[in-house]
């Protein structure tokens, strides 16, 4: 690979090398190395997942794929169609995909838009390209969510960024079938660090997939993405994650949206995998009449930390935001909900649900809920639900003297417990959720 | 086809081993009913619980067969498989799994084949409408916000569809109100009609389902132990002198 792959670390000289690698204009460059100072300057958050075995100089910032990128699906390497293959690409497409920006190796290398889409003006494309092909747009929202001194890892992603995608829907238009990504990482001690941005015109309305499963590997690996979502008035934005990582790696990623007035934002957010996830996707209610909802589940397993959860700020009058968490812990596994809700001063007509949700295994494994509520105005109707159940061995008798084995039932009573989030999901995901929880079932009983 | 013999049955409660059931045998005939009696906290429930293999309930002596083969150490979906079918006194809520799903997969374990959704419908309808059954019951959660009458013919329903040899129904009729009791005796009639070599064991304290289903064999359960077996005459005897002639017996 030579040239193409750096070495581990990270220095002025690895962002300006990556900037250079992509003949980035020197507005965006400077950006790199301004985030690489805050993120060199600003500690570990002390709250959260610990992360002190989290060894940021061990990895490596960027890896370009060797082969470069593909229009079709029949130009892709065999390897890399197998690896897709496995992943179940090829037939989602076939049954419901618009287009699919896939990411492999850092580096989009297949990537392919409808023709309708295109037509109606949809810009599709890998982040890098976008910032080529579309300067002005680019420039007016990146970064404007979330800047680079939100968090560290923000910071850090600002300073490394490479891929995700750029989703552009012009007014009113309406993108029908949900736009998918699938990407996963495949290289030992490599660090993800995607970067995407949407942008909804008034009285769109786009649905946006991302789903990954990782292979196992040794060495710990960081992903650190950032999402940026801009719904303007009346848009309708839902953005659906599935991430099952290895469970090696640290998945820190920081998600943000900014509804204007009368839209309606969505993050449905399924976390299995990884060693550490830290991640509350966020939405920003700024115009009136706004919505916004956030849905999720986290599997803990065997040394995991899921620490999860949402944050809803109200800015306007009569906006309505809705939070639904579900945990399920199993062999020793931690999951936390760590949710704000924020309503600003002298608002009306505010109402806010907050529901979690939490799914205990055994003895060992460990549920916690950290809600944070910070209310300015007055005659806000909010409502807060939580919850911590165990699997009976009731409930699992029930199931067997029915015929089903100890880990159908299991697989049962789990899924039925995220069923509401597994309803959100397009065909496709449901079916593979519903797998996952049965594989993740196996080995699971003591 | 049911040999229960000389079984004793330890449950642990509060890390203490806690003997429930001293030297229990039941012979079971295909196409037998069997009745058990006894007062609250006798073992009747126990019993049964034990049969098909709940992991709270270990048989500590004793043997117990099925069709020959030995049910001790076999896991719950096993003896499913075999034949057996217990209905719960309180069946469990699985909020989230819906009925129909629940259903069909069971179907499919005990059948061995896989059904299309809507083939499976068309099975299970008819089914539904013999215990009174709304079709909309199918998309719910299994036993979730279900009423009492509710919960006991779906655990008739689930029967119905899997067609055991042997049925455990642990108060069937309690909780139900005339309607309800009357709808469930009928159904477990035409169940036995259409399945005369299955065999039921009752765990029951009224006697008017039992007017519908004439039973083979009553047996009265007292402090763990079957204390008497015998035909009809038995529940005349107890409906006159009520318990206490065998407590005292025991004694």
């Amino acid at each position: 690979m030579g040239m193409s792959n750096m070495q581990k670390g990270l220095n002025r000289g690895i962002v300006i090398a990556i900037s250079e690698q992509k003949n980035e204009p020197g507005w965006m460059t400077d950006f790199r190395l301004k985030a690489l100072k805050i993120f060199e300057e600003k500690p570990m958050p002390p709250w959260g997942a610990d992360l002190s075995d989290l060894a940021t100089n061990d990895i490596q910032y960027y890896v370009k794929p060797i082969v470069s990128k593909q229009k079709t699906w029949d130009d892709v390497p065999d390897s890399i169609r197998q690896t897709f293959e496995k992943l179940g690409v090829p037939q989602a497409e076939r049954s419901m995909l618009a287009g699919v920006g896939a990411q492999f190796e850092s580096e989009v290398i297949y990537k392919r838009l409808k023709e309708k889409w295109n037509k109606k003006g949809v810009v599709f494309l890998d982040t890098e390209s976008a910032l080529r092909e579309y300067p002005e747009i680019f420039k007016k929202y990146f970064s404007t969510i979330i800047p680079a001194h939100d968090n560290k890892f923000a910071a850090l992603n600002s300073a490394v960024w490479s891929g995700g995608s750029f989703v552009y829907v012009p007014s009113g238009v309406s993108i029908d079938q949900p736009l998918q990504a699938y990407f996963r990482i495949d290289s030992q001690s490599m660090g993800q660090f995607e970067r995407t941005l949407i942008i909804a015109e008034p009285g769109s309305y786009i649905h946006y997939v991302e789903g990954c499963s990782a292979p196992i590997y040794r060495a710990n690996s960081l992903h650190s993405a950032v999402v940026e979502v801009v719904a303007l008035e009346q848009s309708h934005v839902r953005y659906t994650t599935i991430q099952n990582w290895s469970n090696n790696v640290y998945n820190l990623v920081t998600k943000r949206a900014h509804a204007h007035e009368k839209s309606v934002v969505e993050w449905v957010d399924g976390n299995f995998g990884s060693k550490v996830t830290m991640k509350y996707p966020c939405i920003v209610l700024k115009g009136k009449r706004s919505r916004g909802q956030i849905i999720s589940i986290a599997v803990a397993g065997q040394g995991q930390h899921q620490d999860s959860g949402g944050k809803i700020i109200h800015l306007a009058d009569d906006t309505t935001s809705n939070i639904v968490a579900k945990s399920i812990s199993k062999n020793g596994g931690r999951s936390s909900y760590r949710g704000l809700l924020k309503v600003g001063k002298n608002l009306s007509g505010i109402v806010s649900r907050v529901q979690c949700d939490a799914l205990l295994f055994d003895e060992k494994s460990r549920s916690d809920t950290y809600p944070t509520v910070d209310i300015n105005s007055e005659g806000v109707d909010i409502g807060h639900e939580a919850s911590v159940s165990k699997i009976s061995e009731d409930q699992l008798f029930y199931l067997m003297s029915k015929g089903l084995s100890a880990q159908q039932a299991q697989a049962m009573i789990v899924n039925g417990f995220i069923d509401c989030f597994v309803k959100e999901l397009p065909m496709e995901y449901a079916i593979e959720i519903n797998r996952l929880i049965s594989h993740e079932m196996e080995g699971s009983i003591g | 086809m049911l040999c229960v013999d000389k079984i004793s049955v330890s449950v642990v409660q509060k890390n203490e081993l806690k003997v429930i059931l001293n030297n229990c045998s039941l012979r079971i005939q295909p196409g037998q009913i069997h009745v058990l009696m006894g007062p609250n906290g006798s073992g009747k429930s126990s019993l049964i619980y034990s049969l098909m293999g709940h992991p709270s309930y270990e048989i500590t002596e004793g043997t117990v067969h099925f069709e020959s083969q030995s049910l001790l150490d076999m896991p719950t979906h096993t003896r499913s498989k075999l034949g057996l079918y217990l209905s719960m006194q309180q069946p469990e809520t699985i909020s989230g799994l819906q009925v129909l799903s629940f259903l069909k997969s069971i179907y499919e374990l005990h059948t061995n084949k896989t059904v299309s959704a809507i083939d499976f419908l068309e099975i299970i309808k008819p089914l539904l409408a013999g215990v009174g059954l709304a079709e909309s019951m199918l998309y719910r959660s299994v036993n979730d916000g279900f009423s009492g009458g509710e919960k006991k013919r779906f655990e008739l329903l689930q029967m119905i569809l899997l067609r055991p040899k042997l049925c455990l129904l642990d108060e069937i009729d309690s909780g139900v109100d005339i309607d309800g009791l009357l709808l469930i005796a009928k159904s477990l009639k035409n169940y036995k009609e259409q399945n005369p070599l299955s065999s039921i064991v009752i765990v029951t304290h009224y006697r008017r389902i039992l007017n519908y289903l004439q039973p083979d064999v009553y047996h009265v359960m007292i402090d763990g132990s079957i204390v008497a077996s015998g035909g009809e005459g038995l529940m005349d005897s107890i409906e006159i002198n009520g318990y206490e002639q065998y407590a005292k017996r025991i004694k």
